[in-house]
Parts: structure tokens; sequence; C-alpha cells
């Protein structure tokens, strides 16, 4: 999936499933966030997410998530947020579902890791098979 | 007599309270009612004053890979002048940590990049949600964990888990 935002590509190279990342800062997660909601506000069919929101939203962030059919979900600074309930939706969205976590993931919930990686022109997630 | 890690480890800590060092806070329970607690690194942000200190230049090149460029602005990783509030929220989270020495800052969102920069910082208060986090490197002195003494951050990489 290609979504572009002004003169930034964002390229979603990813099935539906949930996604986490590396557990590093400055990779441009919250970047990615920025453009995807700006995406969003001109009516492309993916969502972000951030604490500001969700607490805004408070208690209908499960709401949200399901009100619509998205293409893709981000969830940034999910840590300030973590909530089972989230936990509990994100894999029945049926889209590609990225959530900015670096706490400790429950026992039993299942993730894939992918890479995300930016120069001026482009955004890109992806995974990696190697 | 064998000995366990847990009686090892605790036979090297002392109740410590006031002294300037590393304070670790682990878990919403072990917070102190009488300490403010910075719980969104992203909105308290804007207190910081960037001065463009050693440590302040450090973070930007390190985990940004950025550089200074005037207490307004860095220059970002394409070469672009950008605002502050531009950083990464981790670099935010260890700034702020440097420069407000009275309130316990939110480390949960800092990537291991970020918090091997703590080798560079003798006094704070850190909060993390739970046990995950792993420090990058060894210090030997002035390390507290909700409250106790501890003989090095190595101790809360192996106890607190």
């Amino acid at each position: 999936m290609v979504v572009n935002v002004g003169a930034i590509r964002i390229t979603i190279d990813l099935k539906p499933g949930v996604y986490i990342m590396d557990n590093e800062s400055a990779t441009g997660k919250t970047y990615l966030y920025k453009l995807i909601n700006a995406a969003n506000a001109s009516g492309e069919k993916v969502l972000a997410l951030t604490y500001n929101e969700v607490m805004t939203y408070s208690n209908v962030v499960c709401d949200l998530l399901g009100r619509e059919k998205y293409n893709f979900i981000m969830l940034d600074r999910y840590d300030l947020y973590a909530s089972n309930d989230i936990l509990n939706l994100v894999h029945t969205l049926g889209c590609p579902v990225l959530i900015d976590f670096k706490g400790r993931l429950p026992f039993n919930f299942s993730a894939n890791w992918c890479e995300l990686e930016f120069n001026e022109e482009e955004i890109r997630l992806y995974v990696d098979d190697f | 007599m064998d000995i366990t890690l847990y009686e090892l480890c605790n036979s090297c800590i002392t109740d410590v309270k006031g002294a300037a060092m590393l304070e670790f806070y682990i878990g919403k329970e072990n917070l102190p009612k009488d300490i403010p607690f910075i719980y969104d690194v992203e909105s308290a942000f804007p207190f910081v004053i960037i001065r463009g200190s050693d440590f302040q230049k450090r973070v930007i090149s390190e985990i940004d890979n950025g550089s200074y460029n005037n207490n307004k602005t860095f220059i970002d990783r394409f070469g672009l002048p950008l605002r502050y509030d531009c950083l990464s929220t981790g670099s935010k989270a260890i700034l702020l940590l440097d420069s407000k020495k009275d309130a316990i800052i939110n480390m949960t969102e800092c990537g291991d990049n970020v918090l091997g920069l703590l080798e560079y910082i003798e006094d704070g208060k850190l909060f993390f949600s739970d046990r995950s986090f792993e420090i990058p490197f060894n210090k030997d002195y002035g390390v507290v964990c909700n409250g106790k003494r501890l003989k090095g951050v190595s101790q809360i990489n192996y106890w607190y888990r």
C-alpha cells in the first residue's frame, strides 16, 4: 500500500497482523505517526493514535479502532496507554497494526517484527526476512 | 551453604534517602507521593532549555543523528534545521531527566540507545512502568531503586526482573 502525503511517499509493505519494532528510539515512529495522521485528515483509510488522543477519547478508543475498516493502523506511544482491551482488539482488525511499544508484552500476545526506514522522500515499513 | 541471587543482592542493600544519585522507580505503586512525576515527557519538554551542553550535543548526535545548531534548532540527519520539539521522544525524556532533577521522569518510552546514555548522568529520578528494560552498562556507585541503595546498575538488570 502506498499513501502520499504532500511530497512524502508512505509505503506499507505489511500483511494484515500485529507488528512491533526494535527497542530503539529515534527510528522514525513518531514521524510516521504524524504522516499517517495527515493522511487520515485527507481522507485516506489509515489511522494513527497517540497518547493525547487516547486521553481525549478516554475509554472509546476501542470503539474508534473498530468503527471503520482501515488499511493500516498505528498506535504511537502505546506504553502510556497500554491496556488489555486494546491488545484483545488489535488482532481482530484485519489490517496491519503497528504498535510502538517498549515495555513487556503479555506472555500470550503474539506480534511480528517489522522495520522502518526513511529518507527525505519516502518512509517505508516492511518485514526483513533475513 | 548455597545462597540465592535474591539473597546476594539483598545483602548489598541499605536504605538511602536524599543523596545525589540515580534514583529508579519501577512500577507506579513505588512512586513517592511527595515528588513531582512527569508521565508525558512530550508535554513537559518545552520547559527544557537547550544551551548546547556537551551532554545535550551528545544526545542530539547519538540518538537523533543530528547536530546542535543553536538554542532553538538542531540540524537533523538530512541536514535540515528543525525545532527541538522534533527530537525523538527518547531524546526528550533523557534531556528532561538531565535538566529537571526535582521530578521523576517517565523513561518507559526510551529505547536501548537512550538508556545507554544514562551512563553520563550522575543525578536524576527515573520511572519505568515495569521491569522489561535493561541498562546497557554497569555503574558501581550511586544507584537507588524503589528507595533501596544498590551496589550498581547491574543489580537492577538482574534482580528487578
